[in-house]
């Protein structure tokens, strides 16, 4: 929710003026702000308003102790007030002349007459009327200050004025007075990706591009110049969030919501003159209601019952506030606009890491397995085929929901090819499942990972109709740990849950969070469950929890330490190696290692510009104590068929330029006796330099072959950062080999448990 | 020092002055760099425009020929921006928020043209001028994306300070003066760019004293169990002319003491130490951890994953958590034991477990490294948040609330009165302060029920007995500092408490494990040493024990134990106790109908 949000408010410009034609909702009140800060009252009165008492001095005013005791007890004396508002509150304190206008500052327009009034708009009405007046200005004023000239006009607005902000998308008719879409090319001051958005959100507007050309298809509008649905916040607290968090906030605002909506009015305004029609029939409205001396609120709720757009603006609102999906009909379109989940984070966080810490779409390899619509504040884990999807579901219960879906998508009278895609969501939906990865569920309906199981998730994730989760065992020998903060007191969700979970042999959720939390790290089934035949039941009970982000699943990761005796050994052989003839072994072992990292396979990861360069390593005997230079390098292996030369040769140039740091490094390591002899991990076994690698095959010794093959294909995964999930799907293993693994090597592997 | 680039201040891209010219309408006199907001005659908005408005050139132009100025305005300001033809934006687009009407002025307005922000404050004065207004606007061009949180000021004192000008001396509307405006802006554009401050003499009475404070957000709530930890070395910086709360508060800021505890320490009153705190926290000077006990529990944060790769951390981390003379464990070694810290796991039992004690490890400093390191840690202190099952324990409660004295424990000095018994309870001989609590407790073993009032002398005779029982007890390791314990009385239990809480004070001047491990009773040893010789056990099974009453509304999992421990004056060991009482469990871990959440 953009808990900064006021009003939306609709403005309209003719050759007559502009003028406010609806707003939602119809009283907004900007919250209470003070003008200076408010002792607390635990203080000495005398001691603490100390500045601003020095500042508003006044002479001949009695400063004794009366006052100030007075003053501290008046709570209205530090409440700011917006200058024009003062008549228009309901509030009979009269303004405190203690607020001192700064010397020379205009004072408010209305209280002295209209004698400058020489190129201010006629004078509305009164200020108090509700017709008239909005946040303090004249209706008329705030529209025409919400409508810019129309250089500004086709790009996003914003504006300040002291604590009020608006944003939008004004848009406006050609300069003879028709409306009709962009060129794309014409889409002034905005970048490529505004572009795009605009494309697709006007969706058709490429459909009609063709009928553009003849205007007499497209119907005239008769006096609409301009319009904009501007979007009223509250300038947020400036001191609650770190620096640039609000303007990245507003955008939010603006792309998701602002933009969109206008897109959509603005296409039915070009082809069917839509959003004049509804000026005409609100604004005629409006008249009737305020000649009638009826209230706002009541001309609001005729415009309701009259109008498509009141009500859009109206559920908008509602939806925003209450931070969910919000379903529009205009003009007998559908459309969806919601904000993302998290927004208001924006406004409060005071720490950078920590909210970049759970903005997270970017997959490990820096790709956004998201796309465009999930911006920021989604804290969304990045979408990878060993992670899970789990359905949410609405206050009705699951199945009762996702009934009404299925009866809506096979009830509208969809296209051919839709109803094709409306019964594979419902295969999908009822495939998925928490203890099945999305590649399983990929597996089980044969489908494309990519291109036909991740839009599925996007799009339900989108409708915050399904989250991505850690998979959860099938027979919930899951580790699970608390989160930080919880979303509701828990006393709340204890009662909830003993609605959801009234039988009895399931303890109270207290009970089950304790025992789950001071489980040190033991899985849910040794834990909770404990029995096989209750397996079922808390299952629910898991679902229950995680769809309200009660239980956080850990991660096994796994780092490779090397000892400094394991180092020592294997330096020892080497050294005995060199002595005679020990290219043979070296060889041995490059092809070895390099026969490892080909055979784990599928990893994104695995590159191999370390350790790819077979072609690059052929050294001499005699050059090992000579660092290679790029000289040396013999010539890189013959290209394949299809690989762009262009492209590749900065690339190839970064290959060898890191080859030789790590050929470097290499002879370092071999050289540096001091960084051998200790103890140390393994950062990136993935990119093992010789020396690793060497120590990776000492470990293997005297170990089973077949795990020691095992280790060998995925000891690259044991960097600290794979989880074991991906350490599973990445190389197709099973988790009791991965234990059998960890199990031998023990002595060379540490063991972190974590949440993602 | 806030981590993002974007609390660097923004850079000032142009500054012009705009006025309602009586002849041409809104336009702007005077803009430096000169030439970047384009004024007029576009294209685009020729039409719309309804006062023909000279051009920023013409009207610069103008200036020049007219009004005569020193040389050094001739001087074009900015060689390095590029001419004319790259203009930033239209002047004529935005001129009716920059030359605004009435209800505008005397408000800070920022409008966004394209891909820059205009900041102004526009200005009417009423008088004995053509139109009977004067308009005008001094206003800065920033980027669209800069945040102007500290611009804002700015722009609003440059717009009153002419406005007093012109007020007192015409300045603005004199032609005599009005030129200087030029000179003024370019002192401006250069000074704030270059040294975000700048000092500019108008007139004989009147200057512009301008200087641009970084942005900080307001730090979070400063809460009493927060230990701060300094960033900088105080020591350096502190001056004579300091905060007299600030100078005392510094000296106590160790990493150790958590903010209750500082403010006994330094004798200041707790809101104003906590106001102190805060105002460091917000010059990011310090940063706060929680208290170190070794019934603490923590548990790695994702952050581990890059963190643990990172040289400064491999570096730092060793000889930082070794004590003296000991030789430094490596890396490998340290992150394993890290790995080992889990919710449910007591730092004393994972002490047991790895035998930290052999390693040579200050543990305070390993737990502290993990939590601070690259300002979000990779370690996270897992808290307990006890929760009370059912409303039921809640009668008997009411009925006890007529034993303990009536006071009302919302404010720490009542509740210090509330916990008199405890300080009497001091009065014995006492090893450990893992007795003062089972003393305390089994004062009211004696009543029969929760129910009868005990009265004060009761205690004092179930005391005399404790205090004899505890006599023979007593093991040969004293505590030192026991004479001072008992010289006063109520701080005395307050500074206590403190300890207990704080943890070992300073662990490298422990030579041996003991007296650390009698200060650090919340640990299980302690509990079965005490529990299991011939020592009367202290905590009898389902008996009732006292406890403020206020504490059992407390218990909604809401609120966690350090918090707890804070607000009631007691060490986690008494807690604990207290917690078995209202639970009414049997103890060493079964608390009853209190659970203990881990979060």
């Amino acid at each position: 929710m953009a808990e900064t949000l006021l009003a939306i408010v609709l403005v309209t410009s003719s050759a007559n003026g502009s003028s406010l034609i609806c707003r939602w909702p119809p009283s907004p009140q900007a919250s209470l702000r003070l003008a200076r800060p408010r002792p607390s009252a635990s203080y000495d009165p005398d001691q603490y308003d100390n500045p601003w008492r020095s500042a508003n001095f006044q002479e001949g005013a009695p400063n004794d102790g009366r006052t100030l005791a007075h003053r501290t007890h008046d709570e209205w004396e530090y409440i700011w007030q917006r200058p024009h508002a003062a008549r228009d509150r309901s509030l009979s304190f009269s303004r405190s002349t203690s607020r001192s206008t700064p010397s020379g500052r205009a004072s408010p327009a209305k209280d002295g007459g209209a004698i400058y009034d020489l190129d201010d708009p006629p004078a509305g009405a009164p200020l108090h009327d509700e017709y008239g007046a909005l946040f303090g200005y004249a209706a008329e004023f705030l529209a025409g200050l919400l409508l810019p000239k129309r250089a500004l006009c086709h790009q996003k607005f914003a504006l300040a004025v002291d604590d009020l902000f608006f944003v939008g998308h004004p848009v406006c008719a050609d300069a003879d007075g028709t409306w009709r879409f962009k060129q794309e090319k014409d889409v002034r001051g905005r970048g490529a990706r505004k572009r795009r958005m605009s494309a697709e959100d006007t969706s058709s507007s490429t459909e009609f591009d063709s009928a553009q050309e003849d205007n007499s298809l497209l119907p005239t509008s008769s006096w609409l110049q301009t319009f904009h649905v501007a979007f009223v916040h509250e300038v947020p607290d400036l001191s609650s969030s770190a620096s640039g968090n609000i303007g990245r906030y507003f955008d939010v605002v603006y792309q998701q919501v602002a933009f969109t909506l206008t897109a959509v009015l603005f296409q039915e305004q070009v082809l069917s003159n839509f959003v004049e029609k509804e000026c005409d029939v609100l604004s005629a409205l409006k008249d009737d209601f305020a000649s009638k001396s009826r209230t706002y609120e009541e001309y609001m709720n005729e415009a309701l019952l009259v109008s498509s757009i009141a009500p859009a603006m109206k559920t908008l609102y509602e939806s925003i506030k209450s931070r969910s999906l919000a379903h529009l009909t205009i003009h007998n379109l559908p459309l969806e606009l919601q904000l993302p989940p998290h927004l208001d984070a924006l406004l409060h966080s005071t720490d950078d890491e920590e909210f970049a810490e759970h903005d997270e779409v970017e997959s490990r390899d820096g790709v956004n397995t998201w796309g465009r619509d999930f911006g920021i504040a989604w804290r969304l884990p990045a979408l990878e085929p060993w992670k899970s999807l789990l359905l949410l579901s609405g206050p009705d219960g699951p199945s009762r929901e996702w009934m009404d879906v299925y009866a809506a998508i096979r009830g509208t009278n969809v296209r051919e090819e839709d109803k094709l895609l409306a019964e594979q969501l419902i295969k999908f939906l009822e495939t998925v499942d928490v203890s099945l990865s999305l590649m399983d569920v990929a597996s089980l309906l044969d489908w494309d990972l990519e291109s036909q199981v991740y839009p599925i998730v996007r799009w339900l994730v989108h409708h915050r109709r399904a989250k991505i989760v850690d998979m959860v065992h099938r027979g919930l020998k899951t580790v699970f740990a608390l989160p930080y903060e919880m979303e509701a007191p828990l006393k709340d969700l204890a009662k909830e849950f003993r609605q959801a979970f009234p039988d009895p042999s399931i303890p109270s959720l207290p009970q089950l969070l304790a025992t789950v939390s001071g489980a040190s790290s033991n899985h849910f089934y040794a834990t909770v469950v404990k029995a096989k035949d209750r397996v079922p039941m808390f299952h629910d009970v898991v679902l229950w929890m995680l769809q309200r982000d009660m239980l956080i699943t850990l991660h096994l990761r796994v780092r490779i330490v090397v000892p400094a005796a394991l180092k020592a050994r294997v330096r020892r052989r080497w050294e005995e190696l060199r002595e005679n003839g020990w290219h043979t072994e070296e060889d041995a072992f490059r092809t070895h290692g390099h026969k490892a990292r080909t055979d784990s396979g599928g990893s994104g990861r695995d590159f191999g510009l370390f350790d790819a360069p077979v072609w690059y390593t052929r050294r001499g005997p005699g050059s090992q104590n000579s660092s290679t230079s790029i000289g040396e390098v013999i010539e890189p292996p013959i290209l394949e068929e299809g690989i762009e030369l262009d492209e590749e040769i900065e690339e190839e140039a970064e290959a060898v330029a890191e080859a030789e740091a790590a050929s470097h490094r290499e002879h370092n390591e071999a050289d540096d006796e001091g960084d051998d002899a200790e103890t140390s991990i393994l950062a990136d076994p993935g990119r093992a330099t010789s020396v690793q690698r060497r120590w990776l095959q000492a470990m293997s010794e005297g170990k089973d072959e077949l795990v020691a093959r095992r280790f060998d294909q995925i000891n690259q995964y044991f960097d600290g950062t794979c989880t074991d999930d991906e350490i599973l799907f990445r190389a197709e293993i099973s988790r009791r080999q991965l234990r059998e693994v960890l199990h031998v090597y023990e002595d060379y592997l540490q063991t972190f448990l974590h949440p993602s | 020092m806030a981590s993002d680039g974007n609390s660097f201040l923004p850079r000032l891209q142009s500054v012009f002055y705009a006025r309602f010219d009586e002849l041409r309408g809104p336009e702007i006199a005077y803009q430096v760099p000169e030439g970047l907001i384009a004024s007029s005659a576009g294209p685009i908005s020729g039409a719309a425009s309804p006062i023909p408005s000279g051009s920023s050139r013409a009207s610069s132009m103008a200036f020049t020929s007219s009004d005569r100025p020193e040389p050094r305005i001739r001087v074009a300001p900015q060689k390095n921006h590029p001419p004319s033809n790259r203009t930033l934006l239209n002047f004529d687009d935005i001129s009716k928020y920059i030359i605004a009407q009435s209800p505008l002025c005397g408000r800070l307005v920022t409008c966004t043209a394209g891909i820059y922000k205009v900041l102004g404050f526009p200005v009417e004065l009423l008088g004995k001028y053509q139109r009977n207004y004067l308009r005008f606007n001094v206003c800065f061009v920033f980027g669209a994306s800069a945040d102007l949180s500290c611009y804002e000021p700015v722009v609003r004192k440059v717009n009153r300070v002419l406005t007093a000008c012109e007020e007192e001396s015409s300045f603005l509307s004199s032609p005599e003066t009005s030129f200087k405006i030029h000179a003024i802006l370019e002192q401006l554009y250069e000074d704030l760019n270059s040294y975000s401050e700048t000092s500019i003499p108008i007139d004989n009475f009147n200057s512009i004293e301008l200087k641009i404070f970084p942005f900080y957000p307001n730090p979070p709530p400063v809460e009493d169990w927060m230990v701060p930890v300094a960033l900088i070395n105080f020591d350096n910086i502190i001056e004579q002319n300091w905060d007299l709360t600030m100078a005392k508060v510094c000296q106590y800021i160790d990493g150790i003491n958590h903010v209750a505890r500082i403010a006994h320490l330094a004798g200041c009153d707790v809101i104003l130490t906590r106001q102190a705190i805060s105002h460091l926290l917000y010059y990011q000077v310090i940063m706060t951890i929680d208290i170190f006990q070794y019934a603490n529990m923590y548990t790695l944060r994702k952050s581990i994953q890059w963190l643990a790769d990172e040289t400064h951390v491999k570096e730092e981390c060793g000889p930082y958590v070794s004590k003296e003379g000991r030789t430094i464990p490596d890396w490998p070694m340290l992150l394993h034991l890290y790995s080992r810290m889990r919710p449910g796991k007591t730092i004393f039992e994972w002490m047991q477990e790895h035998d930290i004690r052999s390693l040579g490890i200050d543990v305070r400093r390993l737990a502290s490294f993990g939590v601070i390191k690259a300002r979000i840690g990779f370690l996270r202190r897992v808290h307990r948040w006890p929760i009370l099952l059912d409303d039921e324990i809640q009668q008997p409660t009411e009925s006890k609330l007529a034993t303990l004295p009536p006071s009302p424990f919302g404010r720490k000095r009542a509740t210090s009165l509330t916990v008199t018994p405890l300080v009497s309870s001091s009065m014995r001989p006492r090893r450990r302060t893992s007795e003062a609590s089972p003393a305390y407790a089994t004062v009211n073993t004696h009543s029969t029920s929760g129910t009868v009032s005990l009265p004060p002398r009761a205690a004092e005779a179930s005391l005399g007995t404790l205090r004899s029982r505890a006599g023979q007890l007593s093991p040969p390791t004293v505590r030192v500092r026991e004479s001072r314990r008992h010289s006063t009385v109520a701080p005395a239990s307050l500074f206590e408490i403190a300890q207990a809480l704080g943890g070992p004070s300073e662990p490298r001047l422990q030579h041996t494990m003991r007296p650390r491990l009698s200060r650090s009773p919340s640990s299980p040893a302690i509990k079965t040493q005490t529990n299991g010789g011939a020592a009367p056990a202290p905590v009898p099974a389902a008996r009732p024990l006292a406890y403020p009453p206020t504490l059992v509304p407390l218990l909604d999992g809401e609120h966690h134990t350090d918090e707890l421990c804070c607000r009631f004056e007691v060490g986690w060991p008494t807690l604990e106790r207290w917690l078995v009482a209202v639970g009414e469990g049997s103890g060493n871990g079964d608390f009853g109908k209190v659970l203990i959440i881990y979060r």
